[in-house]
C-alpha cells in the first residue's frame, strides 16, 4: 500500500496507526535493511498519532511509518552513520527534517543501514554489515541510501529518508525498483544530517511510487535558520501537459561502456512517453566524476576533522597524549573508504596542490552547471539513464575503488549542478529493475513530480 | 606521501594500510588529472565569484536545552568538564 492509501485508511478508521506500526515492526527484516529498529518510541509515536486521528485532526503522514537514513539525528536514538567510530553515538537533538515529520505525526519505525558516513555505492562499507538487494539477494541494493531502498523495495517500511551526495538516493531507489528524490540543493535543511560533503548533500526521500515521494517532499522542505545554505522556498502544484513538454537527452550519457541492455531499456521507454524530444549536448560531462571525487574529498576530509574521540564516538584510551589520542582514535574508528576520502581530500587541499585539484574542480563544476543552465534554455527536463549498469554482485566491485566510483558517472553531475532529480523504475530485465532519472530546473520539483506521475502511469 | 598525509589528517595507518592506500590514491590521482584539459575563461572565472553572497543571521544567544546530554557522551570526564590526554 501508499502513503495515499494508509492515511485514507486511517481517516476511515479501517486500521489505526498502532495496527501499521505492528505490522511493519513485526515484518521480518530478511535483507538487513535495519540497523536498528525503534520498538518502544515507535508504539508510543502510533499512539499518539491515533489519539491526534480520533480528536479529528487529518495529515498526509499522520500516524504514518517511516524509516530513516542512519545518518540522520533523532535526540536520545543511536545514530551511527554505519561506523565503528559512532557505533554508540547519541545525538541530542532533532534534525530539522525529523523535527517537521514529528509535527506531521510520522511514525519512525528505525535506521537503515547505509556505507559508511554514506561514502559508496553499494552499502558494502557499513561497519553492521551488507544489505541484500529485495529484488536478487546475491545483488548489492546500492548506496550509500541501500537500507532505505531495500527497506521501501521489501515492504518493510512505506517510505524512507535517504541522502544524496553525488546519487546515493538515485542509485539504490533504481537498484531496487522504487522512487528517489533528491531535492534542489538548499530545499531541504541539512541541519541533522551527518555532513559529508556540505556543498553537494540533500535529505530526500525513497518511495513506492512518485505521488508519495511529493507527499514527503511536501513535508520537510523549507529554509531553516540552522541550515543557512538552505533556501526561502515554496511549493507550488502545477499540472504538467505531457503533450507541451520538451525533453532533452543529452548524448553523452548513452555511451559505450554502459550495459547494452540497459541502455535499450531505457531508449524504449523515452519512446513509449510519446513526448517531443530533443537530442542535447552537456559537453563537460566528461569531467564531472573527476571534479565531483576532488570537490567531495574535500570537503569529506574537512567535515570528518570533528570526529576526535574526545566529546563522544570511538576512543582508544592506550593514547599516550592528546595527539596521540586523535590519531588512534580517528585509525581506529574510520573504515577503509573512509580514510581513503580523507586522505585523497587532505592531499587535494594541501598546499602547492589545492590549486591543480580543488580550485580547478569548483571551476569546472561551474562550467557543469552552466551546461545544464543552457540546456534548460531549450527543455523543461531532461532524461537519463542512472546507472550504466545493474545491481551487482556482493563483493564484485569493493575491491577496485575506481570502478566503484565510475558507477556515479550519470548522477553526480546533478550534485554538482545543485539541481533536483527524481528516479523511478521504468522496466525490468530478468527481474532486475531498470532506473531511469529526471532532471529538472533549480527548485522546479513540482514540474517533475506532475511530469513523472504521467511517466509512472505509462511505464507500469 | 602517505605518510604525510596520515600526519596531516591524524590518522593512524598500519603498514598495510599505507601502502593499499598508496596504490587506490595514485590510481584516482590518476583519473582525475584530466582536469588538466578543462578550459575556464577568466571571464567566467569572474562570473562565478560574483554568483555567492553570504546569507547572515542576528547574533544573539540562545541556551542549549539538554547539556546533560551532551556531557553524558563525553568518553572521559570529571564533574561537567572534558577531559583528555596531556596536551603538554
Amino acid at each position: 500500500m501508499t502513503i495515499k492509501e494508509l492515511s485514507r485508511g486511517l481517516s476511515n478508521g479501517d486500521f489505526s496507526s498502532l495496527d501499521l506500526t505492528n505490522y511493519f515492526l513485526n515484518k521480518e527484516d530478511d535483507v538487513s535493511a535495519y540497523i536498528s529498529k525503534l520498538k518502544k518510541s515507535a508504539l508510543e509515536q502510533a499512539k499518539e498519532a491515533d489519539e491526534r486521528i480520533k480528536s479529528g485532526e487529518r495529515g498526509e503522514l499522520l500516524g504514518i511509518p517511516m524509516a530513516v537514513k542512519d545518518n540522520i539525528m533523532i535526540k536520545g536514538v543511536k545514530c551511527t552513520s554505519a561506523s565503528l567510530a559512532l557505533k554508540d553515538y547519541i545525538p541530542p537533538y532533532d534534525a530539522t527534517v525529523i523535527k517537521k515529520l514529528k509535527e506531521a505525526g510520522v511514525v519512525f519505525l528505525g535506521k537503515t543501514n547505509l556505507d559508511e558516513f554514506a561514502m559508496g555505492s553499494s552499502t558494502e562499507s557499513s561497519y553492521f554489515g551488507v544489505t541484500l538487494n529485495p529484488c536478487d539477494k546475491t545483488r548489492v541494493p546500492g548506496g550509500s541510501s541501500g537500507g532505505s531502498a531495500a527497506a521501501v523495495a521489501s515492504g518493510l517500511t512505506v517510505s524512507a529518508l535517504g541522502s544524496d551526495t553525488g546519487g546515493s538516493i538515485r542509485q539504490p531507489a533504481a537498484f531496487c525498483g522504487v522512487v528517489g528524490l533528491k531535492p534542489t540543493y538548499g530545499s531541504v535543511s541539512r541541519y541533522g544530517l551527518a555532513a559529508m560533503a556540505s556543498s553537494l548533500d540533500q535529505i530526500g526521500v525513497i518511495s513506492k511510487n512518485v505521488e508519495d515521494a511529493e507527499i514527503v517532499f511536501k513535508s520537510i522542505f523549507g529554509r531553516d535558520v540552522m541550515d543557512s545554505t538552505s533556501a526561502d522556498y515554496s511549493f507550488k502544484d502545477i499540472d504538467v501537459n505531457k503533450s507541451e513538454l520538451k525533453i532533452g537527452i543529452p548524448k553523452e550519457y548513452f555511451v559505450d561502456g554502459m550495459d547494452q541492455a540497459m541502455k535499450e531499456e531505457i531508449e524504449q521507454a523515452i519512446k513509449d512517453l510519446n513526448v517531443d524530444v530533443v537530442e542535447i549536448s552537456l559537453p563537460h560531462t566528461k569531467y564531472a566524476l573527476s571534479a565531483y571525487y576532488i570537490i567531495t574529498s574535500s570537503e569529506v576530509s574537512s567535515n570528518m576533522g570533528k570526529y576526535d574521540g574526545l566529546r563522544y564516538g570511538f576512543s582508544d584510551n592506550s593514547a599516550k597524549d592528546l595527539i596521540d589520542s586523535y590519531f588512534k582514535n580517528r585509525g581506529g574508528g574510520f573504515g577503509k573508504e573512509v580514510k581513503r576520502r580523507i586522505i585523497l581530500g587532505t592531499h587535494t587541499l594541501s598546499a602547492g596542490y589545492k590549486d591543480a585539484y580543488y580550485q580547478k574542480a569548483l571551476e569546472v563544476r561551474h562550467l557543469i552547471r552552466q551546461d545544464f543552465l543552457d540546456a534548460f534554455k531549450s527543455v523543461d527536463l531532461i532524461i537519463t539513464p542512472v546507472s550504466p549498469s545493474f545491481p551487482f554482485k556482493i563483493g564484485e566491485k569493493i575491491t577496485d575503488p575506481l570502478e566503484m566510483y565510475l558507477l556515479d558517472i550519470f548522477t553526480v553531475t546533478i550534485n554538482l549542478a545543485g539541481l533536483p532529480a527524481l528516479s523511478m523504475p521504468c522496466s525490468k530485465v530478468n527481474n532486475l529493475p531498470v532506473g531511469i532519472q529526471i532532471i529538472g530546473k533549480h527548485f522546479e520539483e513540482a514540474k517533475i513530480l506532475s511530469a513523472a506521475k504521467q511517466f509512472e502511469k505509462i511505464w507500469k | 606521501m602517505i605518510k604525510k598525509l596520515s600526519n596531516l589528517a591524524r590518522i593512524s595507518l598500519s603498514p598495510e594500510e599505507e601502502s593499499d592506500l598508496k596504490k587506490d590514491i595514485e590510481k584516482v590521482l590518476d583519473y582525475v588529472n584530466s582536469l588538466k584539459e578543462a578550459n575556464i575563461s577568466s571571464k567566467q572565472q569572474d562570473y562565478f565569484q560574483s554568483e555567492l553572497s553570504n546569507i547572515f543571521r542576528q547574533d544573539v544567544v540562545v541556551e542549549f536545552d539538554d547539556k546533560d546530554a551532551i556531557i553524558k557522551s563525553f568518553n572521559d570526564k570529571e564533574e561537567r568538564f572534558l577531559k583528555v590526554k596531556a596536551i603538554l
